[in-house]
């Protein structure tokens, strides 16, 4: 893990993704990019309004100022936690295009969940996920940041699993213990081969400490079956695949990744 | 350097030569490299076996699949896929779009011992392509004694960026500023790269839709079929 990405759209607030991205610079002394994205002002139905767009105009000054100061803001946040690489880059477009295209220069993208910001909600977090082509770690705004110490897996083989897996190497072989939730129900199966071994085999040769035990899972409610079981094994992070399904079945369907997205208050560390 | 990586080699008599270049893209004393087998009759895996110097070495046969899927789906457990001995763009296009893994490609036509990548050449254009193939490349451009960054289109901000970003990361970049015509740049990167004899070449790859490049007479598709170097492919 060289570079993380701290997408935001507030410059003062510190929400807990802050602690985890900071907590994760320092542990793999990788430097971390805060990505403060100026949104321009959509809301209102009658743009020619004189109120409106005056309260438009306003709207993105104030943003622009936020983007000057909120860069000695976190600064002084990044010193205070003692972070030797850190960055802060103010950026005018659209956020989803923008933390999308920033990834391309980074290894693991920080985001904020929070369904009362637009930017933070279960639809952009999908859409990020889906785009980023980079492993997402999503973090609740109000969760209490705790050290990734045990990491539940969910695995069930596809694509999506050996990425993120891949992807969470160093993590997982930080972990006191990691427990995989088997035979999960999130995609249809595809053969993605397998070392020799397979998945048991693969974590134990990179020094990963895994736990023996299993959790079965119940492939009709998996969202809330995993996050029932990455609960009861204690786990303070759920690695998984994201969005095996397609997309389009997933929205009409109501798919696991989207169900974590909104209601995990466990961090997760998705991968499409 | 890389951790793992899968190797497809079509000529078993090339094969010694393949997993000398392999081994030199590995973490010393660590690393995996998964070997694809061409023998479709068969789907079974071999033990894995270590190698000198740390390297595991364990062999996968295609098994069903197409050498394309397979290639694709064994991709998934390595950081990066190796192919010499295929000089079908069909495939590589397949492999480095889908398998969302950088692609090196040893040159069809050239059956020498490729050098270790010392001196490696980065083409850009500031293409998101660029971006990532820049960003794949980057553990081994970090033990590259010489980089040398071809700009040929893109902001010249962009290119400033990854240059400030690769010294962000200890990669001393010398930048040189091509005025090439698109349809001589293969000739151009080929004769820059002679010049500052480049072991590796490090390109985005396949921007464009795949329709468009049906005719197959892009930069890229030019470069694959003459390059008398590896070249690091991701899109």
């Amino acid at each position: 893990m060289r570079d993380l990405l701290l997408p935001l759209t507030r410059a003062y607030a510190r929400p807990a993704s802050f602690d985890y991205a900071a907590w994760l610079s320092a542990e793999f002394k990788a430097p971390l990019t805060a990505l403060y994205v100026i949104q321009a002002f959509l809301g209102g139905p009658v743009f020619d309004s004189p109120a409106v767009i005056s309260d438009a105009i306003e709207f993105l000054r104030e943003q622009r100022r936020a983007a000057g100061e909120g860069s000695a803001a976190f600064g002084d946040w990044a010193q205070r936690r003692g972070l030797d690489g850190y960055r802060w880059q103010a950026v005018e477009a659209p956020y989803e295009k923008t933390v999308a295209a920033a990834a391309d220069w980074h290894d693991l993208v920080v985001l904020e969940a929070d369904e009362g910001n637009e930017c933070a909600d279960v639809t952009t977090l999908g859409q990020l996920v889906l785009t980023c082509r980079r492993p997402c770690l999503v973090v609740r705004s109000a969760a209490v940041f705790a050290p990734p110490r045990r990491i539940a897996l969910a695995w069930n083989g596809s694509a999506e699993c050996v990425r993120a897996v891949r992807s969470a190497l160093d993590l997982l072989q930080r972990a006191e213990e990691v427990i995989v939730l088997g035979d999960v129900g999130l995609s249809r199966p595809r053969g993605c081969g397998s070392p020799p071994g397979g998945i048991t085999a693969y974590l134990e040769s990179k020094d990963v400490p895994l736990s023996a035990s299993r959790h079965r899972i119940d492939s009709d409610a998996a969202g809330e079956s995993m996050a029932r079981a990455a609960a009861d094994a204690g786990a303070d992070l759920l690695v998984m695949g994201a969005y095996g399904h397609n997309r389009l079945s997933e929205w009409m369907l109501g798919g696991a990744t989207r169900h974590l997205l909104q209601h995990s208050a466990l961090p997760l560390f998705l991968q499409h | 350097m890389y951790q793992d990586l899968l190797v497809y080699c079509r000529d078993p008599a090339r094969w010694p030569d393949v997993l000398a270049y392999a081994r030199c893209l590995l973490t010393p004393g660590a690393g995996l490299i998964v070997r694809l087998h061409d023998d479709s009759s068969s789907d079974s895996e071999v033990c894995a076996a270590p190698l000198e110097g740390g390297v595991l070495l364990t062999e996968v046969a295609r098994g069903a699949p197409s050498l394309t899927e397979a290639l694709v789906q064994h991709s998934a457990w390595t950081d990066a896929v190796l192919i010499d001995g295929l000089d079908d763009l069909t495939v590589w296009r397949s492999v480095v779009c889908d398998s969302a893994r950088p692609c090196l490609v040893l040159p069809a036509h050239d059956r020498a011992e490729p050098p270790p990548p010392r001196h490696i050449g980065l083409g850009w254009n500031g293409s998101l392509q660029c971006r990532r193939a820049l960003h794949a490349a980057l553990p081994l451009l970090q033990d590259a004694t010489r980089v040398v960054m071809f700009q040929a289109g893109g902001h010249a901000a962009d290119a400033d960026a990854a240059c400030a970003y690769l010294g962000r990361h200890g990669v001393g970049t010398l930048r040189i500023d091509s005025t090439a015509a698109p349809a001589d740049a293969c000739a151009h990167l080929t004769e820059l790269s002679r010049r500052h004899e480049l072991d590796l070449l490090v390109l985005g790859a396949f921007p464009h839709v795949r329709f468009s490049e049906w005719d197959g007479a892009t930069t890229l598709a030019r470069l694959l079929r003459s390059a008398d170097m590896p070249l690091l492919l991701a899109h």
